[in-house]
């Protein structure tokens, strides 16, 4: 489609010439925007597609909103959702903040998502503390007392609750968690922590623990483990929702005949999808999941961001009138004495029920309980807390969101940079290129129901730099559930500009390019070994080239 | 944000030509786009230094300063109030005075809230609104925590057990005015009940109760004040210095430099030649300036600290447009916040604070230079925008009062005029 060497005189002299041998040592980017380079296409200054990128690359690019949302006539509701997204819910506030609790995680996204990027890596978990993104996962380990496999546990919700509006408590207190970091002073796979040509490197990895009497449940969990996650860059995620299913597919029957696949989600035998690697959204269409850490949403529009901004506030809506919670908080909260006397002290609470102590614990029980219909139970119908409009707001920010465009590909070491990319295979997982489909997104009820639209990407070639596969690194205190999928890289580099801080990998252990990188090394059983063995033996040119084309991504 | 999109929207331009296309001769290119010039480099880099010691650095100087005077002077008064001591209304009136000095040199840094203000969340720290008065109700008639925020550690106390809406600047503004008016010296000196039905629901809450809630929250505002001054300038105060490190001691949200080099902002930014910079070229410099620092507060102010609350009030917006959505509406202060944050993007061009034009080594000046019809439309594009937001000071009636007014609608479409114009002139600059 990107014919070389194609322009037009004929409309406007102000149509790029291009020039397949630009290769510039030292030179600013801007005056090579749109042109084909050495190595580089032209489209692959736009990571976004013509739909999908904002030009700008300095602060505040994250939180740009894509070509498309202004096309679509889109900006006021874009911005709307901005708000949104930046504000604090409080439990009464003004109308469209309230509602927090009544065990939140954050009162706010933007709290894990600073300047719209990745969380920043922390010395401990502080829920107040903006920018610190890390959510606490907590699971019965199978396989050993620290494995990175088992099952959440069933007594706090999935990203457990720190926070809680008066009277009740936290599920879980955080003054019983414990977070140190720890240097790791030999690689299992054998690699040194120093490269042939004498430079060090340093890793470290978090080690976390939750005290019992910390969890405010019953019954209190036992058999634990723990890991920390972290946020991801929420930019460009409409762009990765416009993937079609079966381009997806195409890439995992191309890697299943290298690469072990999550047989959760493919068949090797049949070659084809295996039946965990369905999702089956709220209407009863089923696709493919596609989004989080884990691959366990299968549309954007209900996916992190469209169920974070019910489960992590805690604020319902018409499509969500459960809590998240779980009954093991909600029994402990119906019998903690001072959370009934509390309740007892304050008829106008809607846990209030008929004021005797039995009466108060029997609402608090039901109200609190994930089962219990908020607004149809016997005890206190709440109202929806976040209205339809406002939801399809925060849809409309949150897929209108763009990429910013690519930097410095004129330049040499760039360019050097993506060759070796490809060379030593890490373009095998952080795949490059995807061109969308006709982008017709799922959305739920709120959105459809009341026949609003949101930003839209047909056919557009994007480069996110992921195959949107599972894939395993076996670090030390690893990802919890061991797979993880290959995070997309666009944008990355302008992550310092955007939030002050460049730290990297799921729970922020990175904190460069290169200590990212030597962790998919860290033993002989990840999916990325080899390659990051062949990083490891070049020289430190190469090595830096392959940083500065990450950050230019 | 209207961030320029030129560049995409012309490549799709040319995606779509599939037939019958021939290069163009490259000089087309060559006669319109001039290389980057030592002179031009040498130009941004002398005007990024004065944007720091004649902008920047005394801004956030005058801030600190400011800050400090507002604690101490609220910390006055609780003493006072607590020695059964009678204050002057003249005493509250110079407190609203400082307040509204400080708030000043605040709204005249936001071109450049990128660096500390935003890295080390100093901006949301701050400046959060609407105010959370029902939880600010509770707090103040919970005596528990009025003796706390009352104790020797009550700063830090405030800090990290105060709701974020009640930090800052707008938690102080509830406690010395109301209806745009300072409060009256009798509140305090007489101990009367505060009478908003949003605290008055929470409990019985008295003057002197409110000063030591504000002592607390001003003392965190002036360390967060200081913290930026000194995140930015490394020759600011000893005294500052001292104050931000006694506080990072016991906070882990009081760091002062570039993660990545070890530089203070302003150093970061003058940093380029040396490789060690953040940016890498002189027109990356300018690009923060005007796009990551001026071009974001032009959309924040058109859209959302105006854009909000006059949809809700004309019903030209979406029905949940929040009409409590308004900044400074207890001192009716919202135009003047407004028109400070337009001044802080003249300062930013003319590199001066609040001067009649640009100085020589400015950014308008080399736009001038390069480019006098871009700088004349950019200039007549910022003289709009104050004058509309000066129509609006001089309208008779605050923004809360009326944010329908057809004045606030003029100012709007003003200020996002200049909003593009600054992207055009980035993106002029930047291509030359």
């Amino acid at each position: 489609m990107f014919c070389m060497a194609l322009t037009s005189c004929s409309e406007s002299n102000e149509l790029e010439v291009v020039d397949s041998v630009i290769s510039t040592t030292g030179e600013e980017d801007y005056k090579y925007v749109g042109k084909e380079t050495a190595g580089f296409k032209a489209e692959e200054w736009f990571p976004g597609g013509a739909l999908g990128t904002t030009n700008n690359t300095v602060a505040g690019c994250y939180e740009d909103e894509t070509p498309s949302t202004q096309n679509a006539d889109l900006m006021a509701a874009f911005k709307r959702g901005e708000l949104l997204f930046e504000h604090d819910f409080t439990p009464t506030s003004t109308a469209s903040f309230a509602g927090l609790g009544p065990a939140y995680v954050r009162s706010s996204c933007i709290h894990c998502h600073p300047g719209y990027g990745h969380g920043k890596r922390m010395e401990s978990y502080n829920a107040d503390q903006r920018g610190n993104g890390y959510l606490l996962v907590i699971y019965h380990p199978v396989d050993g007392a620290n494995s990175d496999d088992g099952p959440y546990i069933s007594e706090v919700t999935g990203m457990p609750q720190t926070r809680a509006v008066s009277p009740f408590l936290p599920p879980v207190d955080e003054s019983g968690i414990h977070l140190s970091w720890l240097p790791v002073m030999a690689m299992e796979s054998g690699l040194p922590l120093q490269f042939p040509d004498g430079e060090q490197y340093e890793l470290i990895y978090p080690e976390l623990s939750i005290d019992i009497d910390a969890f405010n449940t019953d019954p209190k969990p036992e058999n634990l483990a723990f890991r920390l996650e972290s946020t991801i860059g929420i930019m460009g995620t409409g762009l990765l929702d416009a993937i079609p299913e079966d381009s997806i597919k195409a890439q995992y029957q191309h890697e299943a005949p290298y690469v072990e696949l999550n047989p959760n989600f493919w068949d090797k035998d049949a070659n084809d999808w295996a039946a965990g690697a369905w999702y089956t959204l709220a209407d009863g269409t089923k696709k493919i999941k596609r989004f989080t850490y884990a691959m366990t949403r299968a549309s954007l529009q209900d996916g992190a961001g469209a169920n974070a901004v019910w489960n992590i506030t805690n604020v319902s809506r018409s499509d969500r009138p459960y809590l998240y919670t779980t009954t093991a908080w909600a029994q402990a909260m119906s019998k903690n004495p001072d959370v009934i006397a509390a309740i007892k002290r304050d008829p106008s609470s809607p846990y209030y029920n008929d004021g005797t102590d039995e009466g108060i614990a029997e609402a608090v029980a039901v109200l609190l309980d994930p089962k219990t219909n908020q607004f149809d139970n016997p005890y206190h119908n709440f109202q929806p807390e976040m209205t339809d409009n406002n939801f399809w707001s925060f849809m409309v920010w949150h897929r209108g969101l763009a990429i910013p465009r690519a930097r410095d590909l004129n330049d040499k070491q760039v360019q050097r940079g993506k060759q070796l990319f490809n060379e030593i295979g890490c373009a095998s997982c952080h795949r490059a290129k995807w061109t969308t489909g006709p982008d017709d997104y799922w959305a739920p009820s709120p959105i459809v129901s009341n026949n609003l639209s949101l930003p839209r990407y047909p056919n557009q070639v994007i480069y996110p730099y992921t195959d949107m596969i599972h894939h395993r690194l076996y670090m030390k205190n690893g990802i919890h559930g061991s797979w993880c999928r290959t995070t997309p890289l666009w944008g990355r580099g302008l992550s310092r500009i955007n939030t002050g801080a460049e730290d990297r990998l799921h729970d922020c252990r990175a904190r460069n390019e290169i200590e990212a990188i030597m962790w998919h090394a860290y033993s002989k059983k990840s999916d990325a070994y080899r390659s990051t063995e062949k990083f490891f033996y070049l020289p430190k040119a190469d090595r830096d080239a392959i940083v500065k084309f990450l950050q230019s991504i | 944000m209207k961030k320029i999109f030129k560049f995409a929207m012309l490549f799709a331009a040319t995606c779509m030509m599939t037939m019958g296309m021939t290069a163009c001769s490259s000089d087309d290119d060559k006669n319109d786009t001039v290389d980057v010039t030592k002179e031009q480099n040498d130009a941004i880099e002398a005007l990024t230094k004065q944007y720091l010691s004649d902008v920047v650095y005394p801004t956030y100087t005058s801030l600190a300063n400011e800050s400090e005077s507002l604690f101490n002077k609220i910390s006055a008064l609780k003493s006072k109030l607590k020695a059964g001591t009678a204050v002057s209304q003249s005493e509250i009136d110079d407190i609203c005075t400082s307040y509204k000095n400080a708030r000043k040199y605040w709204e005249q840094s936001e071109a450049f809230l990128y660096g500390a203000a935003s890295d080390f969340e100093i901006d949301p720290h701050i400046d959060t609104w609407p105010l959370d008065v029902p939880t600010l109700g509770e707090d103040l008639a919970d005596d528990a925590k009025i003796a706390r925020l009352d104790a020797a550690d009550g700063i830090e106390y405030a800090r990290t057990s105060l709701t974020a809406e009640n930090l800052g600047f707008h938690g102080i503004e509830f406690i010395f005015f109301r209806d745009g008016k300072n409060r009256s010296a009798a509140f305090f000196n007489n101990d009367e009940k505060e009478t908003d039905s949003d605290i008055t629901a929470k409990g019985d809450v008295t003057g002197k109760e409110e000063v030591i809630f504000a002592t607390a929250v001003a003392g965190d505002l002036r360390d967060k004040c200081f913290q930026l001054e000194v995140a930015w300038n490394t020759n600011a105060s000893a005294a500052h210095k001292n104050r931000v490190a006694e506080c990072a001691k016991s906070s882990d949200d009081f760091e002062t430099k570039v993660s990545k080099n070890g530089l203070t902002y302003g150093e970061n930014l003058m940093a380029v030649n040396g490789g060690n910079s953040t940016y890498n070229s002189w027109k990356k410099v300018v690009e923060e300036i005007l796009v990551g620092g001026c071009s974001n507060i032009c959309a924040e102010v058109a859209d959302q600290k105006m854009g909000q609350a006059y949809r809700a009030a004309t019903g030209t917006g979406d029905a949940e447009d929040d009409p409590n959505y308004i900044e400074s509406p207890y001192s009716h202060n919202s135009f003047t916040d407004f028109y400070g944050n337009i001044m802080s993007i003249q300062n930013a061009l003319y590199n001066n604070v609040e001067g009649t034009s640009a100085t020589d080594s400015s950014v308008m000046s080399y736009l001038k230079k390069y480019n006098a019809t871009e700088a004349a439309t950019l200039q007549a594009k910022l003289t709009a925008a104050l004058e509309a937001l000066k129509a609006c000071q001089n309208s008779g009636k605050s923004f809360v009062e009326a944010p329908g007014a057809t004045c606030v609608k003029a100012a709007m479409d003003a200020i996002s005029e200049l909003d593009n114009e600054l992207n055009e002139a980035a993106d002029w600059i930047l291509k030359h």
